[in-house]
C-alpha cells in the first residue's frame, strides 16, 4: 500500500493478555504489520493481566526485533483481575481516535478482518464487533439467549473476538457510568449506531480458557444480567407466582377442612411445611435482592476500577 | 598552527545557562574576576530556554512534600527578582486524573494544604471532558520567558568589566593543581588556558562528562539517567490564552504558556521523552550522525538527526482530555537533552543536588557541580558561592 494512503486517524489497540506466551508473538505481529500498512499513527496498549507464564518476555523479545514501531505500552495489572476490568484499564491508557479491543490474544481472524471493520466504522458505525461464527460455548450461547430475550435493547450482543469502538462512543459509556462491569453491553447500549461483522473461524475453533476465567465470566454473566436485564424481576415474578399457587391450594385445603368431617392432627405436618417452603423461598427473595443491592451500590461507588502495578512504555 | 592563551580568574563557571550566567553576576557583583566558559555559541540555547518554563510552586510534586514546599519559598524570591520576565496573566488549573493517577482531587487538596500553597476548587466539567479528571484547581504558579531573563542577565553582566563570558569553547581537560584548576579548551585553532581556584560545573546534562574529564583528584558520577525530550510549541486562540492546564500525576500532559511568546508549551509525560539512555554519560545512537563532536553533545534542537515530533501522539492525549472547545494548533518544536537523577523515580522530587570535589573543607581549591531541574531554585547556589568569595576579594 503507498504511502499517501495511509489513514489519517489516530487508533490504538488494547490486547488483552493473560498467560498467552504461546500466541502473543505471531498475534503482535500481525496487529502491528496491519497498523503499519494503514495507519499513519497508532498506538498498542498490551495489558497485562497477571500473566504467570513468560508472556511479558515475549512482549520484550518481539519488540526488540521490531524498527518501525512507534508506541507500545504495557499496562502491568497488580494481579488477575478478569478481561473486563483489564481491559477498562487499557481503554483509560489509550489516546487513539478509535480503539481497537481485542479480548483474546489468538489470531482465529484473517487479519484483513481488521481493516474491514475499521472500514464499517467509518461509515457512520461507533461501535463495530467481529464475531467468530463457531466455537462459541453452550453456556455462553445460553447466557446470550437469555439476555437477548430479557433486555429491551435495541442491538443485541453475542460472542465477539474484537471490536473497534470510537472515542464518541468510549465519551458517552464513561459519561453514563461511573463503573463499567461489562463493555459489550455498554456500547451496545449507548445509543450510538453499533454493527457486528461475523467471520467464519471453522478453520480455528479451539476451545481453551481457563478455569479462572470461567468463574470470572460466571460471576460477570449474573451481573450482566442483573444490571443489563429485567431477568431478576422475571424470576421474582415467578417465584411471587408460585407462592401465590400455593397461598390458594392451601387456602382451598382450609376451606375444605371446614366442611369435610375429617380432622386430621396430620394437618399440623402439612401446614409446617408448607411454611417452611414460603421460608425457604422468602430467602431466595432475598438474596436476590441484596446481589441486586450489591451491584448497586458497585456502580455507585466503586471508584477504583482496577488495580495496576505499574505502565511501561515500551518502544517509541 | 595552534595560538596559545592564557587567563587567570577567581572564578570559572563551565556552562552558560540560567545557572551559570547567575552565578556569574553573583559573583561578579563582589568584584571577583569570573570566566564562563561555555560550548554554544550564545547562552540559554539548551535546556534553560527549552523546558516547560514553569516557574514552579511545588504543584508538581505531590508525593514529594519536600520538594515542593522548597519550590514555594523559592517561588516568591524568584518572582520578586525576575518580574519583569514573568508571564502571570493567567490561570493555572491543575487536574488531577480520574484514571492512572498517583494522586486524587481528595489527596492533592491536602497536600495543597500541608505545603502551604493556594489551591481553589473548579468545575472539572469547565476545561475536561466528561468523567476525565476528578478535580480541577486554580493555583498560582507562572511562566517565565528564557529569552527576557538572557537578555536581562547579559546586560547585567555587560555592564561588569571582571566577568567575562567566552563562546565556542571546548573542553578537553580540566587539570587539578594544589592552588588552582586549570582547564584546557579549544576555540577555532586556539588552545587555551584557563586557572582559578573555584570551578562550577552548571552544564546540566553534561555534568557527568565534565566531571570526567577533571584529572588530579578523584570524580564521582552522578547517578542519572538522560531523556532527550520534546517541547510542543503550539498556538491557541483567545479562549485558551489566559489558561495554563496540567493534568497530574502519572502518564499525562500539560498544556500552558510558554514565557511571553504568545505560544503555549505541549508536553507529555509519555511522549516528551523520546529516546532514554540509562549510561552514567548519555549514549544515544543518533550522537554518532548528528551534530556532537566527539566527546561533547551538540545542540538537540539544532541536530537534523533529532527525533520526528510526537505531536500527534501528544495531541490525540490533550484532546482525549480537554473539551473540544479549547483549539489548539502545532507551531514548531523543541529539543533538549534532560538528566534525570535515578533516585527521584520513586517519589518524583526533583532535588537541586551540589557535590563539591574536595573532602577537605579548607582544600585552596573547590570543584563544585550543580544539578537541577527547577529554574527558581537557583538561589541554592548562594551558599556555595560565597564560600571563595571572601577570600578572593
Amino acid at each position: 500500500m503507498a504511502q499517501t494512503s495511509k489513514e489519517k486517524n489516530f487508533v490504538s489497540c488494547v490486547i488483552y493478555l493473560h498467560n498467552d506466551a504461546e500466541t502473543v508473538k505471531p498475534f503482535l505481529a500481525n496487529i502491528c504489520q496491519v497498523m503499519q500498512d494503514n495507519f499513519e499513527k497508532y498506538e498498542i496498549v498490551c495489558v497485562n493481566d497477571g500473566c504467570t507464564d513468560n508472556t511479558v518476555e515475549r512482549i520484550h523479545a518481539f519488540l526488540e526485533e521490531q524498527e518501525q514501531l512507534k508506541a507500545v505500552s504495557l499496562i502491568n495489572l497488580s494481579f488477575y483481575q478478569g478481561v473486563e476490568t483489564a481491559m477498562n484499564a487499557g481503554g483509560d491508557l489509550a489516546v487513539g481516535d478509535f480503539l481497537f479491543e481485542f479480548d483474546k490474544c489468538s489470531l482465529d481472524f484473517d487479519p484483513a478482518l481488521i481493516m474491514q471493520v475499521y472500514r464499517r466504522a467509518l461509515e457512520g458505525y461507533d461501535v463495530v464487533s467481529a464475531a467468530p461464527k463457531h466455537g462459541v460455548a453452550l453456556s455462553s450461547r445460553l447466557f446470550y439467549a437469555l439476555y437477548n430475550w430479557s433486555s429491551h435493547f435495541r442491538y443485541h450482543i453475542r460472542q465477539e473476538r474484537f471490536r473497534i469502538v470510537s472515542r464518541r462512543a468510549v465519551n458517552r459509556v464513561n459519561q453514563m457510568n461511573v463503573y463499567v462491569p461489562y463493555r459489550k453491553a455498554m456500547y451496545m447500549n449507548c445509543g450510538l449506531k453499533t454493527d457486528t461483522i461475523i467471520y467464519d473461524n471453522s478453520a480455528a475453533v479451539h476451545k481453551t480458557r481457563n478455569r479462572e476465567e470461567r468463574g470470572n465470566r460466571s460471576g460477570l454473566a449474573v451481573d450482566t444480567l442483573i444490571i443489563f436485564t429485567d431477568v431478576l424481576e422475571k424470576f421474582s415474578m415467578l417465584v411471587s407466582m408460585i407462592l401465590l399457587g400455593f397461598l390458594i391450594v392451601m387456602f382451598g385445603w382450609i376451606i375444605y377442612s371446614i366442611f369435610s368431617t375429617v380432622r386430621p392432627v396430620e394437618g399440623w405436618l402439612s401446614l409446617m411445611a408448607l411454611m417452611s417452603f414460603g421460608f425457604f423461598m422468602l430467602s431466595v427473595m432475598m438474596t436476590l435482592i441484596f446481589k441486586y443491592l450489591a451491584v448497586l451500590l458497585n456502580m455507585n461507588f466503586k471508584k477504583q476500577r482496577y488495580v495496576v502495578e505499574g505502565v511501561e512504555k515500551l518502544a517509541k | 598552527m595552534t595560538r596559545t592563551s592564557e587567563s587567570k580568574s577567581d572564578k570559572l563557571i563551565i556552562g552558560a545557562g540560567l545557572y551559570g550566567l547567575y552565578a556569574a553576576l553573583y559573583c561578579g557583583k563582589k568584584g571577583q574576576k569570573v570566566t564562563v566558559l561555555e560550548i554554544e555559541e550564545a547562552p540559554f540555547t539548551r535546556a534553560t530556554y527549552i523546558n516547560q518554563a514553569r516557574v514552579h510552586m511545588g504543584y508538581h510534586y505531590p508525593r514529594s512534600l519536600s520538594t515542593a514546599m522548597k519550590s514555594a519559598g523559592y517561588f516568591k524570591r524568584f518572582v520578586e527578582d525576575y518580574g519583569f520576565c514573568i508571564h502571570d496573566k493567567f490561570q493555572q488549573i491543575y487536574a488531577t486524573s480520574a484514571h492512572f493517577s498517583w494522586t486524587d482531587a481528595q489527596e492533592f487538596r491536602k497536600f495543597c494544604k500541608s505545603a502551604e500553597i493556594p489551591c481553589m476548587d473548579l468545575p472539572a466539567g469547565q476545561y475536561f471532558k466528561s468523567g476525565v479528571c476528578d478535580g480541577a484547581f486554580l493555583t498560582e504558579e507562572y511562566t517565565y520567558d528564557a529569552h527576557i531573563l538572557r537578555d536581562y542577565l547579559l546586560e547585567e553582566i555587560g555592564r561588569l568589566p571582571n566577568v567575562e563570558l567566552q563562546f565556542g569553547r571546548e573542553i578537553h581537560r580540566i587539570v587539578k593543581q594544589s592552588d588552582c584548576y586549570e582547564i584546557y579548551a579549544h576555540y577555532e585553532a586556539a588552545e587555551e588556558t584557563y586557572r582559578a581556584p573555584f570551578v562550577l560545573n552548571a552544564t546540566y546534562a553534561s555534568v557527568n562528562q565534565v566531571l570526567r574529564r577533571v584529572e588530579g583528584i578523584e570524580t564521582q558520577d552522578f547517578g542519572l539517567k538522560y531523556e532527550l525530550c520534546e517541547i510542543i510549541l503550539c498556538k491557541v486562540d483567545e479562549r485558551l490564552k489566559g489558561i495554563g492546564l496540567t493534568v497530574m500525576d502519572g502518564p499525562f500532559f500539560s498544556i500552558m504558556p510558554f514565557g511571553k511568546t504568545g505560544y503555549h508549551s505541549l508536553t507529555s509525560v509519555t511522549f516528551t521523552p523520546h529516546k532514554t539512555s540509562y549510561e552514567a554519560t548519555p549514549q544515544f545512537p543518533c550522537v554518532k550522525e548528528g551534530i556532537c563532536s566527539d566527546y561533547w553533545l551538540g545542540n538537540c534542537n539544532q541536530c537534523a538527526k533529532r527525533p520526528e515530533s510526537a505531536w500527534e501522539y501528544m495531541s490525540a492525549l490533550a484532546r482525549k482530555y480537554m473539551r473540544d472547545d479549547y483549539p489548539f494548533t502545532y507551531e514548531s518544536s523543541l529539543f533538549s537533552m534532560k538528566p534525570i537523577l535515578k533516585a527521584s523515580e520513586i517519589d518524583d522530587s526533583r532535588p537541586t543536588v551540589i557535590k563539591r570535589l574536595e573532602t577537605d573543607e579548607a582544600a585552596p581549591t573547590t570543584f563544585i557541580s550543580v544539578l537541577s531541574g527547577k529554574i527558581n531554585t537557583v538561589y541554592d547556589l548562594d551558599t556555595f558561592l560565597d564560600e571563595r568569595g571572601s577570600q578572593s576579594t
